[in-house]
């Protein structure tokens, strides 16, 4: 018990520091809220519902961006990794997109669709798009030559060579992928309510910044990142499932 | 008891085995950006039905080449093969092949690496359950059914690789340096299975490899092949009975004469570079 106890000391000693740094700047600065103010903010919110209609906004926002970058990088990074020919036509074309910062589009894009989901669903999906798409270019690329060998040398058609060896071994490469591309359309999901669209987390505290409401502001960020923590856990739970060879390199 | 002996079991004629693979004037030849080097340089050979052939060979002689060409996993910009006198190209269903790297795909458990063949094949379940377990069972490896491959050792994955070609029942097996990446005990153990399944199946076998003793102690005739390009120097029939004995004066004898024409080549080889 004794251990237990100092374990948990020595990891959350940092919260503990924050917290009373928190406290004794917020007692001097009277627009900053203490903790227990924003500890009331935000059991306020959450039980107004607010809170829960904010994250499901930016959640659903981040799934459906998240459907189309797959729908479209998944089928596309598997025919450039395939096809010498693909390659050569998409090669210049993404090596001059994917530098491009996703923020760099919103004024041209806000201006051409105005304040509406679209255009947040837009820069999420530029954003997420290029790694989910390299990763799946390199992990078809990546996929050992005996593998297919072996798999040829049993009788397995072109198609079931892709289906049956090419996509299990390039999996791994692919899942991380989209686990990167998640991270950043969380990220892009926030900046893009706070510019291009009224609804979801972003929003959320960008109203807290109008209102000066700097509980309001905490609140969300905390929230905001502990949800994309937990969209990380989930995810990775869900690769394990779906990848037998993920698993294995975990036992070993 | 004799797993898919199959009818050309009791073919073999008295006279000598029927010609079963035919190798005939095999070029190949790798185009760099710089120049084309030939690999293999009309390679000949025919190989009986159920006879164990060696290509011996120094490495980068072109023997693991050739074996791709038999396999239909690689062109030859020159020559045929044949399979009872018919010429094919690409996969055909009657050769398998063992690779040095095992080749299992590791995110399946033996049992499915095993059926994998015949999943694509299109095999209902029941008949791929049975027939896999039967081959698992000849290389021993009954109680692993469910294990990944990075579970087993070398010389397992190495038994798992061999039945997952001959529960395709191929009348050629083609195997490349299947023993070249185990240790000396394992070495020596799998020499024997593979002697002992050989027997029990039949199968006409190619086998390459780099090691002398393993030409000796397995084959009907190693064939040692030249320095690239590749080329057929010299048949060497071992005319022993197997299994054989290593310490026998005459298993020496032939190891010592297999031995100098390959280091010849060896030699020749190193000069080269």
């Amino acid at each position: 018990m004794p251990a237990l106890f100092d374990k948990l000391i020595k990891r959350w000693l940092w919260l503990l520091v924050v917290i009373g740094v928190w406290q004794l700047y917020s007692a001097q600065m009277p627009l900053v809220p203490s903790p227990g103010t924003t500890l009331q903010t935000g059991a306020d919110l959450a039980t107004s519902g607010e809170l829960a209609t904010s994250a499901i906004d930016s959640l659903v926002r981040v799934m459906e961006s998240m459907a189309i970058v797959c729908a479209i990088a998944l089928p596309l990074g598997f025919l450039i990794g395939l096809s010498e020919r693909a390659n050569r036509y998409m090669n210049k074309l993404i090596s001059l997109l994917r530098p491009l910062p996703p923020v760099a589009w919103i004024p041209l894009i806000v201006m051409v669709w105005g304040i509406q989901n679209k255009t947040s669903l837009f820069l999420i999906c530029v954003g997420a798009f290029f790694p989910v798409l390299i990763n799946t270019i390199d992990g078809v690329r990546g996929v050992q030559r005996i593998y297919v060998s072996a798999a040829v040398v049993l009788g397995a058609k072109q198609s079931q060579v892709i289906k049956d060896v090419i996509l299990p071994a390039a999996l791994p490469p692919i899942l991380t992928g989209v686990r990167v591309g998640i991270g950043i359309a969380w990220m892009l999901v926030v900046i893009a309510e706070l510019v291009a669209v009224k609804s979801g987390l972003g929003y959320m505290i960008l109203n807290g910044q109008l209102d000066m409401r700097l509980d309001v502001i905490i609140v969300g960020i905390v929230v905001i990142g502990f949800i994309g923590l937990a969209i990380d856990r989930l995810y990775q739970m869900f690769s394990r499932r779906v990848c037998v060879t993920l698993r294995q390199v975990e036992r070993a | 008891m004799l797993p898919q002996a199959g009818a050309d079991a009791g073919s073999k004629t008295p006279t000598g085995p029927q010609t079963k693979l035919s190798i005939e004037d095999i070029v190949v030849e790798f185009a760099t950006e710089k120049q084309r080097v030939r690999v293999l340089d009309g390679f000949e050979l025919t190989v009986g039905e159920g006879e164990f052939v060696s290509i011996l060979g120094p490495s980068g002689c072109g023997k693991s080449t050739l074996l791709k060409v038999v396999a239909g996993l690689m062109e030859q910009n020159q020559g045929r093969i044949r399979i009872e006198g018919q010429i094919i190209k690409g996969y055909d269903s009657r050769v398998g092949m063992i690779f040095q790297e095992y080749a299992l795909f590791p995110w399946l458990t033996l049992r499915e690496n095993v059926e994998f063949g015949l999943r694509v094949k299109g095999l209902p379940r029941k008949e791929r359950a049975e027939r896999s377990q039967r081959f698992i069972e000849l290389v021993r490896l009954q109680g692993f059914e469910n294990h990944y491959p990075q579970q087993l050792s070398g010389g397992m994955k190495q038994r798992a690789a061999l039945a997952r070609a001959l529960v395709m029942d191929p009348e050629i097996l083609l195997m490349d340096e299947p023993l070249a990446a185990l240790d000396a005990q394992t070495r020596i153990t799998l020499q024997d299975e593979i002697l002992a399944i050989a027997q029990k199946t039949r199968k006409t076998i190619l086998y390459v490899t780099h090691s002398v003793d393993e030409s000796v102690f397995l084959s009907d005739r190693v064939v040692v092949s030249t320095a690239r390009p590749g080329r057929v120097k010299e048949i060497i029939e071992i005319d022993l009975p197997k299994p054989r004995d290593r310490t026998n004066s005459e298993f020496l004898l032939y190891e010592a004469r297999t031995l100098k024409s390959v280091r010849e080549e060896v030699i020749k080889m190193g000069e080269g570079r």
